[in-house]
């Protein structure tokens, strides 16, 4: 079971917004589901074709703007990783804490984080696996 | 809700980045205090939020009307704006007018109109170049969407 704290530990991130601490139920929810996206519009589309539960969905993504967690509220993500350092401004911190969504920074690439986490067999939104 | 119906209505402010999806926010905490099925939610939440992010990023200013009936959701985006010169071109997936700073939000894709065809189960488009635009969606709460169609 993938946890947040396993997450900030492999891809030694920091974690900006602990919004599951803020719900007095830190470190309970785990993830199972990986999208690595910068398109809004994308993740929309993957989403809506995406039948399980959303709440076990991480976001990667290269975008720091407030419209990263209106689209991860509209859609139930509720743990958002930005890559190489992007520091999400005040506003964003701000929206997701009203969401309710966790905010992690990582000094990784996208690349090298979707490496680490389909190593350690965490699946895209179709469901596909590290098979070997 | 037997019977009953419910009507709400949000403004939208063409070029208000930072109050794109203060709507369909809304809309999807009304629908989840209504007690709606997860799945309903989840796809008027992803059509609202496309069809106010084109009020922002293509018009001047606009309206979400949302009515909650037993039967659907019926979402109507309208707008005073530069209209679609050729509907059936903006249907078309990649094909996209946004600006840099959308592209910069994540928007900007051509996707938005698909999206909202995709996750709906009825959407029509109305426009008048130089006028503005009105689309409306529908997504039924029955199970039985094939029997309402008819
Ligand atoms: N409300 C609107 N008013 C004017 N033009 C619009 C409106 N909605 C969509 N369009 C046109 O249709 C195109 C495609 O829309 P969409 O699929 O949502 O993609 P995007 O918004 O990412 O460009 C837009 O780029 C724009 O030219
Ligand atoms: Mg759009």
């Amino acid at each position: 079971m993938i946890t947040k704290d396993i997450l900030k530990e492999v891809l030694a991130a920091e974690i900006v917004l602990d919004s599951e601490e803020e719900f007095e139920q830190s470190g309970k929810s785990t993830f199972s589901k990986v999208c690595g996206c910068d398109m809004m519009s994308d993740l929309l589309s993957l989403m809506n074709d995406h039948e399980h539960d959303n709440k076990a969905v991480l976001l990667l993504t290269g975008l720091n703007n407030p419209q990263v967690v209106r689209t991860c509220e509209m859609v139930d993500i509720k743990l958002v990783v930005f890559v190489r350092n992007k520091q999400p401004s005040d506003e964003t911190v701000q929206l997701a804490r009203e969401c309710g969504v966790t905010l992690m920074c990582t000094p990784y690439t996208m690349y090298k984080c979707c490496g680490i986490l389909y190593d350690l067999r965490m699946k895209d939104l179709n469901g596909e696996i590290k098979t070997n | 809700m037997d019977g009953q119906l419910i009507q709400m209505e949000f403004p939208v402010k063409g070029g208000n980045f930072g109050g794109a999806g203060d709507a369909a926010s809304k809309i999807k905490n009304i629908l989840k205090q209504l007690g709606i099925r997860y799945e309903i939610i989840k796809r008027v939440a992803i059509a609202s939020y496309e069809a106010e992010m084109n009020i922002v990023a293509h018009a001047a200013e606009g309206t979400i009307v949302v009515e909650i009936n037993p039967n659907a959701v019926v979402v109507a985006a309208k707008d005073k704006g530069p209209g679609i010169p050729d509907i059936d071109l903006a249907m078309k997936e990649g094909f996209s007018t946004a600006s840099q700073q959308i592209r910069e939000m994540g928007f900007g894709a051509g996707m938005g109109l698909p999206n909202i065809k995709k996750a709906t189960d009825d959407m029509t488009i109305k426009t008048e170049v130089g006028v503005g635009t009105e689309l409306t969606f529908k997504i039924f709460l029955t199970d039985n969407r094939e029997e309402t169609l008819k």
